[in-house]
């Protein structure tokens, strides 16, 4: 039999344990020995017991018939989103027929940045404004650069695309400015 | 894995293109990770977010499942990191800290009288509040342990921990538990 004065902090830990059929037989042996003989963990025991037992009788959460439902349609969303960031097909058709479209762009927006520039290098700096990054980037040179190959480096989206069309919206703001 | 998996089963068959296995582990485990969640949570609407959670993660492994621990193991893994982001969060760690306290009785003492004071329900209250109180590794320990009914093992696995760490946070919160309850009778 266990020494109770002494036991019970031994024992203290294993109470838990004993309740989740986690110990050993020779331990859970023991275990069951000292709490036969002892008042105070037999009393813990069933406490700890009682608890386990009323998280247990809790009733069981009811699954909302619309939460499946919500799966789905997430699930759907994340298919769309996934079959729309795919890259479509790189040969023929419609693809080369924007090339040539952003190859003008592209060119009437190096065209603008050129003028831009030229106009913004006869003012004096303003050190208290950071350039912008079209401010600071240089004129291209696509006389040199074969169609071709300027339609491989268009072969590109979004981002490139934004900086096209910010070239373009740069350009009719330097054409308005010299206008005036 | 000792025992046959059917969930691990089920999973492989919907990894195979099974779409019929996909709603078969839903309808098996909607409710029981809705329990621990809303337990780790406390807020319903919040565990129905991350049970969906859940169940995307689960839709989106088809491709790379292995069945290299129990199925329901992994599920509560997934569930237990999410909650533990969601509980990160500073606005859910406001809502959690401002539960009500509930009234009632605490824990029926040892003489036969206070069997009769025991109202399951509010003990029922009592126990979830202070559950709600627990640190959080000690809260989803204690749920995964005593009421979903994994073993220690599963549980560390659950948890990215050692097997007596899990020991000690059950301890911990079950005495923690008992210990309140206790305090305020």
């Amino acid at each position: 039999m266990s020494d109770v004065a002494t036991g019970c902090h031994e024992f203290a830990a294993d109470l838990s344990a004993l309740l989740d059929d986690e110990l050993t037989s020779e331990r859970a042996a023991e275990v069951r020995a000292h709490v036969a003989a002892c008042d105070g963990c037999r009393g813990r025991l069933a406490t700890l017991a009682r608890v386990d037992a009323a998280l247990s009788r809790a009733p069981a959460p009811v699954v909302p018939a619309s939460l499946r439902a919500r799966l789905e349609a997430r699930l759907e969303s994340a298919r769309e989103s996934d079959t729309s960031s795919r890259p479509p097909a790189r040969a023929g058709g419609p693809r080369r027929a924007w090339r040539g479209r952003a190859a003008g762009a592209l060119a009437a927006a190096a065209a603008g940045v050129a003028l831009y520039l030229a106009v913004t290098t006869r003012e004096p700096a303003r050190p208290e404004a950071a350039p912008s990054p079209v401010q600071v980037a240089r004129p291209l040179d696509l006389g040199s650069v074969p169609e071709d190959e300027l339609g491989l480096a268009l072969e590109i989206e979004t981002v490139e695309d934004l900086d096209v069309i910010a070239n373009l919206e740069l350009l009719e703001l330097v054409l308005a400015s010299d206008a005036s | 894995m000792n025992a046959p998996d059917q969930d691990a089963a089920l999973m492989l068959a919907f990894c195979a293109g099974d779409g019929a296995a996909f709603d078969a582990l839903f309808g098996r485990w909607a409710a029981p990770l809705l329990r621990y969640l809303e337990r780790m949570l406390r807020d319903a609407a919040g565990a129905e977010e991350l049970v969906q959670e859940v169940f995307l993660r689960v839709h989106g492994a088809r491709q790379r499942y292995q069945p290299q621990a129990r199925f329901s193991t992994w599920l509560y893994r997934i569930a237990t990191n999410l909650a533990l982001n969601e509980l990160r969060r500073p606005r859910r760690r406001e809502l959690h800290t401002s539960l009500d306290e509930p009234e009632g009785p605490m824990l029926a003492g040892e003489g036969p009288a206070a069997e009769d004071v025991l109202d399951a329900r509010r003990l029922l209250a009592r126990v979830e509040h202070e559950l709600a109180r627990l640190p959080e590794r000690q809260r989803a320990a204690l749920c995964l342990s005593a009421v979903e009914g994994l073993s220690y093992v599963e549980v560390a696995e659950a948890l990215e921990i050692s097997e007596s760490a899990v020991k000690s946070l059950v301890h911990r919160a079950r005495t923690a538990l008992v210990e309140r309850i206790e305090d305020v009778e």
